[in-house]
């Protein structure tokens, strides 16, 4: 049952290559029912959820099945480090997912949950591949927040 | 009866189901993880442990074999560890090299396996320094370790390591690179849960140097390190740097009471 962890780290590898440094979207913060948000889309781009859906199952990019369950049973082994994102349009508003993706820590100081639009000067030791670039493309995380704001289940 | 009730006035709604959930996940946090510390082997399948365990499966004994071999190498040396220390290591301190990285009064600081052999060989041998990590220091390492196969891990802090001991903690909960995360994110506050395919474990080091199946090499602790820094995508220290001996030296202290399983075999 167990895959090679080496598997993961190769993928990660690749991965260097794809990302591409881009001028950052900044971004404001308010809130919505007592929890971080951020409404306005970075940039004001598009998001497309049949892409956002690929970038949350892919290993080389938000990788989000490696610690969480989805609905998307056609992929094998989903990871149990974070809560399973089932119902999820239903527990958050959009700009509060938006929020969570971007900067998780602005819920829980203490997550294992990657930024994945941390500005790239507040990486600690980032490695050189990297510089300058954030975790995903503002475009990749406006697919990923489309993608997400469809997790309902009513 | 009770669930057949709420099913048919349907009050198994969103809310309902996530509190559900939270509870499972919460039990099954509890339920994964292992009692702290366990070694790498006990995450390993049967197969993987059945090599580790026979001295002619484990790849790792080649490295033990060829360190053995410059053990007793006098070809270019005036002497040979073997002069000393028995031809087979066998006056070697088994107790004393399941306590390293250890206090040195004399170096007034804290000293590696690698660091010692080194010492050792600079006061005594012809060729040495070697550069830290390098193939003979390594298969040096690997078969003075692997002497203490079974001994308890002892690394001890005092007041006079105290300082190093706290560098290495430090940077143990320090976020790293562009993932963002601490070694004990992984191998602390979430060992035994699953991370997409494979199990995190309590990256202990009990077992370094580890020979690995997915490089198929022996690794040193410091160059597991390195690839732990390239996964976290942050720029690794050098291998034997002050902060890579720090990091070993605390997690040493976190591997004290198992045995020593040099050269495990690990993913």
């Amino acid at each position: 049952m167990l895959l090679f962890p080496g598997l993961l780290l190769s993928a990660l590898v690749i991965f260097s290559q794809n990302s591409r440094a881009e001028e950052y979207c900044d971004w404001q913060l308010t809130e919505s029912n007592g929890m971080p948000a951020i409404e306005s889309r970075l940039c004001d781009l598009q998001g497309d959820p049949e892409n956002g859906k690929q970038v949350a199952i892919d290993r080389s990019r938000g990788n989000c099945l490696a610690c969480h369950m989805m609905p998307i049973p056609e992929e094998e082994f989903h990871g149990q480090v974070g809560p399973p994102l089932h119902c999820l349009a239903m527990r958050y508003s959009e700009g509060q997912l938006r929020a969570r993706l971007v900067e998780p820590m602005l819920y829980n100081a203490n997550t294992i949950m990657p930024g994945y639009y941390r500005h790239p000067r507040d990486n600690h030791r980032l490695a050189n591949a990297y510089q300058g670039k954030t975790f995903l493309s503002a475009q990749e995380l406006e697919d990923l927040v489309a993608f997400v704001v469809t997790l309902r289940c009513e | 009866m009770m669930q057949h009730d709420l099913l048919s006035r349907r009050t198994i709604g969103p809310k309902n189901i996530l509190a559900i959930m939270a509870l499972l996940l919460s039990f099954s946090l509890n339920l994964l993880a292992e009692p702290f510390p366990t070694s790498g082997y006990d995450f390993l399948p049967d197969d993987m442990k059945e090599i580790q365990d026979d001295d002619f499966l484990n790849p790792g004994m080649d490295t033990v074999d060829k360190g053995l071999m410059h053990f007793q190498d006098e070809e270019y040396e005036s002497s040979s560890c073997a002069n000393c220390h028995g031809d087979h290591g066998e006056y070697l301190n088994r107790e004393k090299i399941a306590g390293y990285p250890r206090y040195s009064e004399e170096h007034e600081r804290v000293i590696t396996l690698q660091e010692q052999i080194n010492l050792c060989g600079i006061e005594k041998l012809d060729r040495f320094p070697l550069e830290y990590d390098e193939d003979k220091l390594v298969a040096l390492e690997t078969f003075v370790r692997s002497k203490a196969n079974g001994q308890i891990i002892n690394v001890e802090v005092s007041d006079e390591s105290r300082d190093f001991f706290e560098l290495g903690k430090s940077l143990y909960n320090r976020r790293f690179g562009q993932m963002g995360m601490t070694c004990s994110h992984c191998h602390v506050q979430y060992q035994g849960i699953m991370l997409r395919g494979s199990k995190l474990t309590q990256g202990q080091t009990n077992g370094f140097p580890v020979y690995r199946i997915d490089s198929r090499q022996i690794t040193t602790i410091h160059q597991r390190y390195n690839e732990c820094f390239l996964q976290l995508r942050a720029e690794p220290y050098q291998r034997g740097s002050r902060e890579y001996r720090a990091l070993e030296y605390y997690m040493g202290v976190l591997s004290n009471g198992l045995k020593v399983e040099t050269p495990g075999v690990r993913y």
